[in-house]
């Protein structure tokens, strides 16, 4: 194992580290980062930056420590590899030994601290190449890019200048163009301004996204100013170049090709670059590519490759290419892993296992990696689950469990041929797992939010998937578009529909009075959530009391197996406690169903013909369940009943089990649904997957581009 | 009457450790015998400013001398440049020296015990050389361990500076330290005083030998790197951050003193061992750095520390009798026998330089 040491409380030490060691890996070459050489309060993106990268140790007699910036040894930094050192771990220190004084110091000091000398790994400075850097070994990795005939030119523009308002209408001309797929590289506050500005192309901030997204996803890139000496854009250069990615020098003067001839001159202005890219560099893309292979910087980057990994390793090695981790074995069923984000229910949970249960089990085999809420679920359901670690205050850290969560789908993801999430916001874990894989992925994204919400964080993430799959609404007017991208598909409502006929529905209700003793001619099942978003036991407790002065109903109260039950609830005579993933078939059996007006249970409703009362859930953070029953009670399909209105709530009750129930269920057997989605969501997941002979989409063009 | 010699020293006051504390006694030492100016180098070895260390400005203060910082030049029939290490960052040395004999006392050893340089000599030297008139150029080392590095260095490492002689005399360190009377109860209470760096210890499992915990007392003064966050330094070490303690009151809590460094670092001098037997105790070191100090110390592989401090432990009567002795052979290295080798040397007429 090669550990790196940072140069913790040097400019760009840690940062430099992630990279590095994030690099290594890529090439084949297995680094890590000891635990105890990371400080404490590790900030929150280089923690994810690490997380994969991190071990406990300790180092062994047969590691070699790799300290970019051997000259910066201070005390702590000494502290450190002395501990290391009694290990017998070789190091390899790498810095630009500028004069023989650094030289000898830097042997003397790590030699005094780790017990033996260090090899100097020398770092090119003053060369004149692009690649110089004086910390760490700047050297690139064969992506294993693709050109893609007859496509669309892939551009990566790396921090454009945006001052100038005519920059933007540039931005906005190659956002619109058919015959370019651009993508922003630059620094956190320009993509801030550009995200302001709507620009609508993606926007990434260098830490963002690791190299290998960007280069896998680019045919040209364009430079607009001098290569800077931070060594995450230089390794993201080097990478370029021994990819293939055609290099566009647009600075003022053409720096960058009297540096490097295999830079090809561009405008500037970012209003006359898109006609440039389609006129001049679109026809040539594959001689640029072949310019940049045999570029001096490639060649650079390969002959600092080759030294850094016979200093690494005592052997020779093969130009650096990206490592393809196992793929699902040829000709077995697909595996497609789905993720959905446990929220104030189990709906994400419940519409994954729809599509997933629609899935062609010969082509495919759905797995999921869930949260403890779900897994139980899931797995009745048959699926295989991974088990994610779920939030809670306990934790020291407040991401500490997605930090877990994105190590653990880490590997599931990049060995899969799908990669599904559901849920309203895209982790870090989600985000970054699906940069780093090239797996394709799709994010069922729930529409109808809440007037006013701003979604525009949860938004700007879709630019990472190949795919957006959009469950749609029973009701067109709740079918809002929130995104124009052409990623995005819509599908009929993705509900469970329970085939329950009449015989099976008078079965199920004798077998109900049977469980319980309790002989019923009318049954209502009251299932309001969680309590998560608002505690709805006062409104449970009203049905509880009010049910208990009708001797011929039987009221069943239905919950998530992981919920906690008020003791309130117990003792009413004629109320029962349930607690079940299955609610749908106890639904399905009942006279009046009283239910939130979440995605799921709605539909459900709606779609099995159960007269329902509907009390919307009113948390500011869900869906807009008010407008989702509003609509249903405008066409007559159900009743609506305010949150806080239990006066209204029992005269309801009281008027659907005299009659109204009745009148509810004929017109929702008369009433035309729209066809359901499960299918069709299915589809696209398997072909997605390539599942179906249908060519995988380049994950890497939408997700970067 | 005969002239008083006339000498400059140069150097950078900001050295921490046995540097600043030779030169301030050789300031003391010399001023009566001398025409003595004292000019201050702010090299790119240290920052924070002009300031200078403490002895040093209390010698200077008490023989009346007027130190001038970074004149832009020195003249002075004899220019002594302490320590040229301090040089070894810069690239520029813009100082002009007029004078008809250097010389360059070569407190950090030349060579490290594995005979690789212990820092870039040739370097510093070239930036002395380019300012100075021909004159003749010494090399005086501090010692004979000292010595035979820069022998070594001259002959074998850096042949082309033939220009550079080694001094015919060893620069010593002024050692004119209040002698203390040995304890007549030793007990096994040891100890160490040093700067912090990490080159002055051994590694742990050595320390934890040296510094055992059936000892009653292991006190480290200067053990900064065993306090920094993450390390666990076994708990009957009593450690003492360099500077947080005074080195009598340290040394007044032990009576074994147990010096080893890094096997491949090495004392030029030794001031430490010194004030540790002036200060009464029975001071244990590796043969090296034993070698400028004789039979006034234990010379031992680190092997047999128990057993040297037991046996002394045994018999108070030897272990006064061996202080005593190494007491009164400290003062090959006072003051008195400093002023006489140096001014004997300093009265003698510089070589002519061979153009």
């Amino acid at each position: 194992m090669i550990y790196i040491e940072p140069a913790e409380g040097t400019a760009g030490g840690l940062d430099d580290a992630a990279v590095l060691v994030a690099a290594l890996n890529d090439a084949g070459l297995p680094a890590a980062v000891l635990r105890s050489s990371l400080p404490a309060d590790l900030g929150f993106s280089a923690a994810y930056e690490f997380a994969r990268h991190v071990t406990l140790g300790p180092a062994t007699a047969d590691d070699v420590i790799l300290l970019p910036n051997a000259q910066a040894v201070p005390d702590d930094r000494l502290a450190r590899l002395r501990r290391i050192g009694h290990t017998g771990a070789r190091c390899v220190a790498a810095s630009a030994f500028n004069d023989l004084q650094i030289e000898l110091g830097v042997r003397a000091k790590l030699g005094y601290a780790m017990g033996r000398e260090p090899e100097l790994f020398r770092l090119p400075v003053a060369t004149g190449s692009l690649l110089d850097h004086s910390a760490a070994p700047v050297f690139g990795i064969d992506r294993g890019r693709k050109m893609r005939p007859q496509g669309r030119l892939r551009v990566l523009l790396v921090d454009p200048k945006i001052e100038d308002p005519a920059a933007l209408r540039g931005l906005q001309a190659l956002a619109a163009s058919r015959k370019l797929q651009t993508t922003v590289v630059t620094n956190g506050k320009s993509k801030t301004a550009l995200l302001a500005k709507g620009i609508g192309l993606p926007v990434y901030h260098y830490a963002e996204a690791p190299a290998g997204a960007l280069v896998r996803g680019t045919d040209v890139a364009v430079f607009f100013g001098p290569i800077p000496q931070a060594y995450r854009l230089r390794m993201l250069l080097a990478d370029m170049a021994v990819s293939g990615v055609g290099l566009l020098d647009a600075t003022e003067g053409f720096v960058l090709r009297r540096i490097d001839t295999a830079f090809v001159p561009a405008p500037a202005d970012l209003a006359a670059l898109a006609a440039f890219l389609v006129s001049e560099i679109l026809p040539d893309a594959a001689d640029l590519a072949r310019l940049s292979l045999q570029c001096q910087t490639a060649e650079v980057s390969r002959q600092t490759f080759s030294a850094l990994a016979a200093s690494l390793t005592g052997q020779e090695m093969a130009p650096a290419r990206a490592r393809t981790r196992k793929q699902p074995g040829a000709g077995g069923p697909s595996r497609i892993v789905f993720m959905p984000t446990n929220g104030v229910g189990l709906g994400h949970a419940q519409r994954c296992s729809l599509i997933a249960s629609s899935m062609d089990t010969v082509a495919t085999k759905p797995v999921f990696a869930a949260f403890p809420s779900c897994a139980k679920m899931l797995k009745s359901y048959g699926f295989d689950v991974m088990p994610l670690v779920g939030k809670t205050s306990l934790h020291a850290e407040q991401l500490a469990n997605d930090l877990v969560n994105y190590t653990r789908i880490d590997d599931l993801v990049a060995t899969s041929s799908a990669f599904v999430f559901d849920g309203g916001y895209v982790f870090n874990s989600v985000f970054r797992t699906i940069l780093d894989s090239a797996t394709p992925s799709a994010w069922i994204r729930r529409g109808l939010w809440q007037a006013g919400q701003d979604n525009t964080l949860a938004l700007e993430r879709e630019k990472i998937f190949d795919r957006v799959i959009v469950p749609n609404e029973a009701f067109d007017e709740l079918n809002a578009a929130y995104s124009n991208s052409d990623k995005v598909q819509n599908v009929g409502p993705i509900v469970q529909q329970t085939e329950l006929g009449m015989d099976e529905r008078a079965a199920l209700r004798a077998s109900l009075a049977n469980h319980f003793g309790r002989p019923f001619t009318s049954l209502v099942v009251t299932m309001l959530g969680g309590g998560v978003a608002a505690d709805h036991t006062a409104q449970t407790i009203a049905l509880a009391a009010m049910l208990a002065r009708r001797t011929d109903a039987l009221h069943i109260v239905v919950v998530w197996p992981t919920s906690t039950v008020d003791p309130g609830l117990f003792g009413w005579p004629n109320t029962v406690v349930v607690k079940t993933h299955r609610a749908g078939i106890v639904a399905a059996a009942a006279d009046l169903y009283i239910s939130a007006a979440g995605y799921n249970s709605f539909h459900e409703a709606l779609y099995n013909r159960i007269p329902t009362i509907f009390i919307p859930q009113m948390a500011a953070y869900m869906d807009d369940q008010h407008a989702r029953a509003a609509a249903a009670a405008e066409r007559g399909l159900a009743v609506l009943v305010g949150p806080t209105d239990i006066m209204a709530l029992e005269a309801a009750v009281r008027r659907g089990l005299d009659g109204e129930a009745d009148a509810l269920r004929q017109k929702l057997v008369d009433f035309v649904l729209p066809e359901r989605g499960n299918e069709a969501a299915a589809g696209l997941v398997t072909n997605l997957a390539g599942a179906a002979g249908v060519p995988v989409p380049d994950a890497t063009l939408r997700r970067v581009a | 009457m005969a002239t008083r010699p006339d000498v400059a020293l140069v150097l950078d006051p900001r050295f921490s450790g046995g540097t600043s504390a030779a030169v301030a006694h050789e300031i003391l030492a010399l001023h009566r015998d001398c025409d003595l100016s004292v000019c201050f180098i702010e090299s790119a070895m240290f920052r924070g400013g002009r300031t200078v260390h403490a002895k040093i400005a209390s010698a200077l203060k008490e023989a009346g001398i007027e130190p001038e910082w970074s004149p832009r030049q020195v003249r002075a029939e004899t220019i002594v440049l302490h320590n040229p290490s301090f040089l070894k960052f810069d690239k520029t040395f813009p100082v002009r020296f007029n004078c008809a004999r250097a010389i360059v006392v070569s407190h950090e050893n030349f060579l490290r015990p594995d005979g690789t340089p212990g820092f870039d000599v040739a370097h510093c030297l070239r930036l002395i050389d380019t300012q100075l008139p021909p004159c003749q150029r010494l090399i005086a080392p501090v010692s004979r361990y000292n010595r035979r590095g820069v022998e070594t260095w001259l002959a074998e490492v850096a042949p082309d500076f033939d220009a550079w002689q080694l001094a015919p005399i060893d620069w010593l360190n002024v050692c004119d330290f209040t002698l203390h009377a040995p304890t007549d109860t030793p007990r096994d209470r040891r100890g160490r005083v040093s700067r912090a760096g990490f080159e002055k210890f051994p590694d742990r499992s050595l320390m934890l030998n040296h510094f055992p915990p059936h000892a009653d007392r292991c006190a480290i003064l200067g053990g900064d790197s065993f306090l920094l966050p993450g390390d666990q330094p076994p708990a009957h070490w009593d450690i003492v951050p360099f500077g947080g303690a005074s080195v009598d009151a340290f040394l007044a809590e032990i009576d074994f003193f147990v010096y080893f460094t890094h096997p491949n670092w090495r004392e030029s001098f030794g001031r430490v061992i010194a004030e540790a037997i002036a200060s009464g105790k029975v001071v244990i070191t590796d043969p090296g750095t034993a070698e400028t100090f004789g039979s006034a110390v234990i010379a031992s592989d680190g092997t047999d520390i128990d057993a040297v401090v037991s046996q002394f432990c045994a018999d108070p009567a030897r272990y006064r009798s061996f202080v005593n002795a190494a007491q009164s052979k400290l003062a090959a290295f006072g003051a008195q026998a400093f002023r006489t080798c140096i001014c004997t040397f300093l009265d003698m007429p510089p070589e002519v330089p061979t153009p």
